[in-house]
């Protein structure tokens, strides 16, 4: 069922939110009809054509005759808003001869692509593949050997000297490890680089960071005494990225998996969805990434407080990991989910897991019992038995928390950084409460 | 310097600037340490920044909290609203159609549902500048918004005037906008106490803090305030003087008001029926008016301003009629001549001083509400054929008076203009904003009528159409939105601005059909 809320999230940006709302209205449509699997309508604008939108409810994908490069364009959103707020202005009837058209090139497209996947992997020549991969190995191994130089000219004339680097310093580190095809090495140094021009106490999180990415480069050095997962771990970081055909041959985990959260990141014109599951029966976390370039809608199906039974691969490593949503088979409400009985374990837990993923970042935490403090200022969550760790989120949210606890214990799901935890979510007086973000 | 901090500033100054070896760190990182010694000095520095790092995030520990737990909510017997009905309200806050907000509240008070807790911070944030959404706001947030309201002070307008607290030694101490809120505050739980503060130290006031504070008297006025303002009528600056004379011109039993009836020398002289044989013509009864020959001190003391303002073509003693008639409630005179108030507005429009009479007639009825008077002014507003006039009462404000009228009177009373001529339909669209929200079925089904009527029949927008449509919006029964979705508006091109109404019309009328739907209204 396609709700308001759910269609808008679709929107590629705010703007086109407005302008299909405005555009959501019957008078500025004609033709309007629907089937089972699509809708469609005619839309008058500024020229002497109108235009013709379409929609394959079932996916959903969008087609318009208008110029406008956002997708899906106004015209597609209004079209989707005017059929849930007013579906009796849709006829059911048979589509007209450019939908059938559209939605047979569909079919034919859908049906070409899973003819495909044998014959391409036939193809594929073993020996090609393998000079590939070794060019690439070479290549970052170079790249490796550059940044551990560069590393040490840096340790040699101190951190503090980073902050009067000229501009594009950095970029061109980062541009070199992308040539070196590391975009991973690439995305630490940015990362580096956005600590020494923030303002604050830089200081100690820069050297963190220069360290240990230090002893990532060395690791990679002697990659083949480490154990498989650990290996896995350290590729990914370096920015090696697994083959997700190969991956979904592998075995999954069936569970039921709980949606916690759901979050937006914005790097230049890519958007990445990160959604973290936690499995009923295996306990495991699984995070759920969803790319999508330019104006390209992302995957909307994974909503938090829900519940999907579902298959999933997990790429290789140590948990908590990304994961690969194999099969889904079906999905229902969410129910209150275990976790933590404490800060203390929880801070344990993460302890474990660094000992044996020096470079772990985050780590998913549901704590089962604690409430909200503001505290001079300053946000906490407090156990049971008193102990209480930093909460990193906007004022805004803090309240909201607060609210929602109303003083007694509830569960919130979070992701722990190492020294702050940050809200993702809440299941408070039998419902669970998710913080939407969007980070660009 | 601990061994942690030596570390951090070798590394922030560099190896080539000093020479000194890795400190010694506690015993648990020692053998790993030892494993750097056979590096490069700089690769040495790098490896143990990084073992540090993962050292102390893996050994980090919870802090141990002391401070009293906090209290908890009390239950709340109210159940919160559905999910889809918080859906709008999230929308609303989060700013599509904000107008909408006091009719969401409405409508969840009146179902006795409350706010989802995480939307609460929200509503209590927005009713710290929008004071007009506090009262309906405080009925929906339930225990849980109280709750939280103690807790950010910010948002003490949510608490009941006794809960809040206050510190009257910031009366003493406190910086102007300090005694200014614990004034106002005062003001609605305990008004004497506050005049009580105020003449206290009103002596060794600057002026700019009697200007200040004597607006805040306004919350909360009685009579008993008359003594305090009284004084203040005799300050040393001017607009503590103005800002006392109109408060008391707001208490209907003031002495103030009392000098001002007395000023008045008017005079109901009945009329006479013409005689046709000894040819003799009728006349009407007029108000037969006496006016002092100058403006005295008393008067200027009682806020009268001598002199009208350049341009309005009114001349001085007619001006001062008009301010002495303005704090008079209107209803004194129905009462002395035992007359309707009608027939008054009739009499007065027949004598010399029609003008005077008629605006502060308009002015008094502002300021004192009386619904018999609201109605005989707007029928004369609307049957006067001097268009000058009209607009003259409309910048005065005398549609207001419509909110005086209860809603069946008000929407009879607009839809009235209908049936009339050509000149008076068209101060149908600037009556609509001032009706107020809610309106009848049958009244939004006639303006909905009327819409349709204008755009088909004329050319130009009569004036306030857009602003009409606007209010419309909110206004009109929702069961009419399919209608006017469905509707093929045809708008004479024209017509600048209207088509964004009438998309703007059909938007915020769905929203609201499907909105108090979700609410089960």
């Amino acid at each position: 069922m396609w709700t308001v809320d759910r269609i808008l999230a679709l929107a590629p940006d705010a703007s086109s939110v407005k302008s299909g709302r405005e555009l959501a209205i019957a008078r500025k449509w004609s033709g309007l009809g629907q089937t089972k699997r699509a809708i469609w309508g005619e839309c008058q604008g500024s020229g002497t054509k109108p235009y013709q939108t379409e929609i394959d409810t079932s996916e959903p994908a969008f087609r318009c005759t208008c110029p406008s490069r956002k997708f899906p364009c106004k015209h597609a959103l209004a079209l989707f808003l005017l059929s849930a707020a007013e579906p009796n202005l849709f006829s059911v009837s048979v589509p007209p001869p450019w939908v059938q058209e559209w939605l047979k090139k569909r079919d034919e497209k859908a049906a070409e692509q899973t003819r495909e996947k044998p014959s391409r992997e036939a193809t594929s020549d073993p020996e090609a593949a393998a000079r590939r991969v070794a060019a690439r190995e070479s290549k970052v191994t170079a790249g490796i050997a550059e940044l551990e130089g560069w590393l040490r000219d840096v340790a040699r004339q101190g951190l503090a000297n980073l902050q009067q680097q000229p501009f594009g310093y950095f970029d061109r580190v980062a541009a070199r490890m992308v040539d070196a095809q590391a975009p991973g090495l690439a995305r630490q140094v940015r990362q580096i680089s956005a600590l020494v021009s923030s303002s604050g106490e830089w200081h100690a999180a820069a050297s963190e960071r220069v360290g240990r990415l230090f002893l990532l480069l060395q690791a990679y050095g002697r990659l083949d005494s480490l154990p498989p997962e650990l290996r896995a771990d350290i590729r990914s970081l370096i920015g090696w990225t697994e083959k997700q055909e190969e991956l979904l041959e592998q075995p999954g985990v069936q569970d039921d998996w709980d949606i916690m959260s759901l979050r937006v990141e914005e790097d230049e014109r890519l958007r990445t969805q990160r959604n973290w599951l936690l499995g009923r029966q295996t306990g495991r976390a699984a995070l759920i990434l969803n790319f999508a370039y330019g104006n390209a809608p992302l995957d909307v199906s994974l909503v938090p407080g829900t519940r999907i039974q579902a298959e999933l691969v997990f790429f290789p490593g140590l948990s908590p990991s990304r994961a690969l949503i194999r099969q889904k088979q079906g999905t229902g409400p969410m129910t209150m989910p275990a976790g933590f009985q404490s800060v203390t374990a929880a801070l344990e837990t993460y302890g474990l897991l660094l000992a044996q993923n020096p470079w772990l970042v985050r780590l998913p935490v549901l704590l089962s019992s604690v409430v909200p403090i503001r505290r001079e200022e300053r946000w906490h969550l407090r156990d049971g038995v008193d102990k209480s760790v930093r909460l990193s989120a906007s004022d805004e949210t803090c309240w909201r928390l607060l609210a929602l606890s109303g003083g007694r214990p509830m569960s919130v799901f979070g992701e722990w950084t190492g020294d702050r935890l940050e809200p993702l979510g809440v299941w408070a007086e039998g419902r669970y409460v998710w913080f939407y973000r969007s980070l660009s | 310097m601990n061994w942690h901090d030596q570390l951090l500033k070798m590394a922030l100054l560099g190896t080539e600037r000093q020479s000194s070896p890795l400190p010694t760190p506690p015993k648990t990182l020692a053998e790993s340490f030892a494993r750097l010694a056979g590096l490069d000095r700089e690769s040495a520095l790098l490896g143990a920044l990084g073992l540090v790092a993962v050292y102390r995030l893996a050994g980090r520990l919870p802090d141990q909290d002391s401070t009293p737990r906090p209290t908890v909510c009390p239950a709340d017997e109210h159940p919160v609203c559905s999910p889809g009905a918080s859906m709008f309200l999230s929308r609303i806050l989060g700013g599509e159609h904000p107008p909408l907000l006091p009719e969401l509240l409405g409508a969840l008070d009146s179902v006795g549902k409350r706010v989802p807790e995480e939307l609460i911070p929200g509503l209590l944030e927005q009713g710290r500048s929008q004071s007009g959404i506090r009262t309906l706001s405080g009925k929906v947030i339930g225990e849980r918004g109280k709750w939280l309201a103690a807790q950010n002070p910010g948002w003490g307008w949510a608490l009941a005037a006794k809960e809040g607290a206050h510190n009257e030694a910031v009366w003493e101490t406190g910086s102007r906008e300090e005694r200014l809120a614990l004034l106002s505050h005062l003001r609605l739980s305990s008004p004497s106490r506050a005049v009580a503060l105020l003449e206290s130290t009103w002596k060794d006031e600057t002026a700019e803090d009697r200007v200040a504070f004597v607006g805040a008297i306004e919350t909360g006025l009685s009579s008993s305030d008359e003594p305090f303002l009284e004084t203040a009528l005799d300050d040393r600056r001017k607009e503590v003087r103005t800002a006392a004379a109109q408060l008391l011109m707001k208490i209907p039993s003031s002495s103030l008001v009392g000098r001002m009836e007395a000023r008045l020398k008017l005079t109901w002289i009945e009329g006479t029926p013409g005689k046709i044989l000894q040819l003799k013509r009728a006349t009407p009864s007029h108000i037969d008016v006496a006016l002092p020959g100058d403006c005295d001190k008393s008067m200027l003391r009682d806020g009268i301003e001598p002199k009208p303002r350049s341009g309005t073509g009114i001349g001085e003693k007619a001006w001062w009629l008009e301010q002495m008639l303005a704090p008079v409630p209107p209803a004194r005179w129905p009462d002395r001549w035992s007359k309707t108030p009608a027939r008054i507005v009739e009499a007065g429009l027949a004598g010399e001083w029609s003008r005077a009479l008629v605006n502060g007639w308009v002015k008094a009825s502002l300021r004192h509400p009386d619904p018999a008077w609201a109605k005989a002014l707007l029928e004369y507003w609307t049957s006067e054929d001097s268009d000058q006039r009209r607009i003259e009462l409309y910048s005065a404000g005398i549609l207001e008076l419509l909110s005086q009228l209860d809603k069946a009177t008000a929407e009879d009373f607009v839809a009235g203009l209908t049936r009339r001529d050509r000149l008076t339909r068209s101060l149908f669209w600037l009556c609509l904003p001032y009706l107020g929200t809610g309106w009848s079925l049958s009244f939004s089904t006639l303006v909905v009528d009327q819409l349709r009527s204008i755009l088909g029949s004329s050319t130009d927008a009569p004036p306030g159409l857009t602003e009409a449509i606007r209010h419309a919006s909110l206004a009109i029964d929702p069961e009419l939105a399919s209608d006017i979705a469905a509707t093929d508006w045809q708008i004479p091109s024209q017509m600048w601005g209207v088509p964004a109404s009438i998309n703007n019309l059909i938007v915020v009328a769905q929203f609201r059909r499907d909105m108090l739907k979700e609410l089960g209204l």
